[in-house]
């Protein structure tokens, strides 16, 4: 893969791109609390820890799957890459277009978090704000123009970036959430955390949000171009990353169990519940942890952008998106053409839904929801096509097409049952992802049958070069 | 080489190695298929060592993925572990200069970053074989091998350089000092710091590029090192004339 700087990034950066993809401590302060309320749908929440557990078991689940197929290919698009040499180019097609869905829904729903949390600092502050607006729109767009030049000017830098963003953030929530509950032990009671509601519908719903909070542990598939040894630290990344987050969310979740069910009704609806909660302690605390949440959405933004545009770059190449998106900086040796071309997309949306007036809290769940589905979807035809891709190589074994269909039935068993719950309670959202989803199926089609040359060139990757070769030369 | 059928669980640590051979033997593009055919080796072992020989680089996938050949990693290996060959005009070039001055002279080659005799004096063999390979800091050649270097890591370890004699330098700084002078003169020299009563002079035979690939070493006592000295030029001399036989 020419353009892109190859076999420099240590395996740090690689690790620090899952990590801030996922957001933990973005992730661990707002979702509990949007599974909670069931803000989805107004039902009675499903336990939190369950539903946690069970999205965890199935991340890990998802990055087993993964694993064989990054330990064999340097894939510089991830998933897309791996299905082309699975399942094929047609089905990478939908692939590809499932996970820039999911990503830049993602990255969208980010800056509206950095927006909301940057407009509730102001507020714990004790800024007078007539309309949060003023201030979120600015918020938003200045984060978009910093995402930009940060992934433009290279991936190390960013990933450095991001991952002292996330570091400090899960201290400080780590460190608040300790104290609060120092201060208010006496009240508390943990029944809660061990307390099922038994509400199924609920439940699968709940576990799609969940999964919300893992979704882009996978994003360095998209660094096997530019990380050093590759084989190693990309299966070694994406397989720690749900595991270590998901302790984080399951002890987060446990806590804001705890604190949320004894908190007044307008705490636990609020758009910005742990930031509420805790102004009643103290402001201050308030203020720092909504610095926290914003910084980490603020790398969450950038880093699934930086896998987005990756995809979109490797299509560009290919020749199935615009060809200028595969143009590389000269200098930075970034997938620059790309980042131009996304991220007004990626701002302008959630502009519009601050300006529209919309709850932040009810849009952030329609993103997240919308972009759960689309990396679902993803995850389910990259892990069918696992054991097809084995086979293709020579290197298939009875496990993988068990482990292959067992990940596929459970994702689809998740995406089915969150589907069909959705629809019963009306929501037509999911009809937004099926249209995308049919709309790649044309394209894909379209392609085949005109410029079926094009289609047959996707799947490129980071190949097997001569200087990685023994070459019988003497070392001095 | 007679392949045995390899109980895969028996010797885990050998199993990586004789998959590495069976590469080396049938060539790139040896698919897993072949190796575990070879080896009568479990496919999903096999894959498993592959997939961690990959990931270090000792073996490279080919662009279709299904076929393997030697990374780039197994070259510090091999290139170590191969004895370097001399070539019999090389030899002679170097006897002849040996018949016309009364000093030691071996021909030193760099494999890997560090140091191995290419050439060793018939009438006066090395005393310290191992002191010279292992330290190169305390001797003529391998000061001359270290100023070749970009990191010196590999060639000294970390930690207190070993003091042979009074005169060894133990100072790393002071060692850099030398190895700029040494880069600067393209010459190195030791008197003392191996053996007590013992120095020698290194001159490099560079490669095609201009690095040095070898050291052509004189030797004798201490006291004579001026003596030793005025043969540099001659020496100098003959590693032009080695360059194109070595090299």
């Amino acid at each position: 893969m020419e353009g892109l700087r190859r076999r420099k990034l240590s395996f740090l950066p690689v690790f620090a791109q899952a990590v801030a993809a996922v957001a933990p401590a973005g992730a661990m302060t707002v979702i509990p609390a949007l599974v909670f309320p069931s803000l989805v749908f107004g039902s009675t929440g499903p336990n939190l820890v369950l539903t946690f557990g069970l999205a965890m078991a199935i991340m890990v689940l998802v990055s087993l799957t993964l694993r064989p197929m990054a330990k064999r290919m340097a894939a510089v698009s991830g998933l897309y890459s791996y299905t082309a040499k699975g399942l094929g180019p047609r089905t990478a097609i939908t692939v590809g277009w499932s996970a820039i869905f999911g990503y830049a829904l993602v990255a969208m729903a980010s800056l509206l978090v950095v927006g909301t949390y940057v407009a509730q600092l102001f507020i714990n502050l004790g800024v007078p704000l007539a309309d949060p607006r003023v201030v979120m729109v600015p918020v938003v767009l200045l984060a978009a123009g910093a995402a930009c030049l940060l992934m433009v000017r290279g991936i190390q830098i960013s990933a450095w970036f991001t991952l002292l963003i996330e570091s400090i953030s899960i201290a400080v929530i780590t460190v608040l959430m300790i104290v609060y509950f120092a201060f208010n032990a006496p009240k508390v009671s943990f029944t809660s955390v061990f307390t099922w509601s038994g509400n199924f519908d609920s439940l699968w719903i709940g576990i799609v949000v969940a999964v919300s909070a893992f979704v882009g542990f996978e994003s360095p598939t998209t660094l096997g171009g530019e990380a050093y040894k590759p084989f190693v630290s990309v299966p070694r990344a994406i397989m720690w990353t749900p595991i270590v987050t998901g302790v984080l969310y399951l002890l987060s979740a446990s806590a804001q169990d705890v604190a949320l069910t004894g908190a007044p009704l307008s705490i636990a609806a609020s758009s910005t519940p742990l930031s509420d909660l805790f102004a009643h302690t103290s402001p201050v605390f308030a203020s720092v942890l909504d610095l926290g949440i914003a910084a980490s959405w603020f790398a969450c933004s950038i880093a699934s952008v930086n896998a987005l545009v990756r995809i979109f770059f490797c299509m560009g190449r290919e020749g199935v998106a615009p060809r200028v998106v595969g143009r590389t900086h000269p200098v930075f040796r970034t997938p620059s053409m790309a980042i131009l071309f996304v991220m007004p997309v990626v701002t302008i949306v959630p502009v519009v839904v601050i300006i529209s007036g919309a709850s932040p809290a009810q849009g952030l769940v329609t993103l997240f929801l919308l972009g759960s589905f689309g990396y679902l979807g993803a995850y389910i035809i990259a892990s069918a096509s696992m054991p097809f891709f084995l086979r293709r190589i020579g290197e298939a074994t009875f496990g993988s097409w068990v482990l292959g269909a067992a990940t596929t039935l459970a994702l689809g068993a998740v995406l089915w049952e969150a589907t069909a719950e959705s629809i019963r309670a009306g929501s037509m959202q999911i009809f937004a992802y099926a249209a995308l989803l049919l709309a790649s199926v044309i394209y894909a089609l379209i392609l085949r049958l005109r410029l079926p040359g094009r289609l047959s060139s996707v799947g490129i990757y980071d190949e097997t070069r001569e200087s990685d070769l023994y070459q019988g030369k003497t070392l001095p | 080489m007679t392949y045995r059928p390899v109980n895969a669980g028996s010797n885990t640590v050998s199993n990586p190695l004789r998959i590495l051979e069976v590469v080396a033997r049938f060539g790139t593009g040896t698919t897993a298929k072949e190796i575990t055919d070879t080896l009568q080796m479990a496919p999903a072992t096999a894959y498993r060592m592959l997939n961690a020989l990959v990931g270090d680089e000792y073996l490279v996938r080919t662009s279709d993925l299904r076929g393997f050949a030697l990374g780039h990693a197994i070259s510090g290996l091999i290139t170590a572990a191969t004895p370097p060959t001399v070539p019999t005009a090389a030899r002679a070039v170097i006897e002849e200069f040996r018949r016309g001055n009364r000093f030691t002279v071996h021909l030193f080659m760099f494999r890997n970053a560090s140091l191995r005799i290419a050439d060793e004096d018939p009438y006066y063999p090395l005393r310290s074989a191992y002191e010279m390979l292992r330290y190169p800091h305390a001797s003529a050649a391998g000061k001359l091998m270290l100023a070749e270097l970009d990191d010196l890591s590999a060639s000294l370890p970390g930690g207190q350089l070993a003091k042979l004699t009074a005169h060894t330098i133990t100072n790393r700084a002071k060692l850099e000092e030398q190895l700029e002078e040494i880069r600067f003169n393209g010459e190195a020299s030791e008197v003392n710091e191996m053996e007590q009563g013992s120095s020698s002079l290194a001159l490099p035979v560079r490669m095609p590029n201009g690095s040095v690939g070898a050291a052509l070493c004189l030797s004798g006592p201490s006291e004579r090192f001026a003596a030793i000295y005025e043969h540099a030029d001659a020496a100098r001399e003959l590693t032009v004339q080695l360059a194109p036989l070595l090299f």
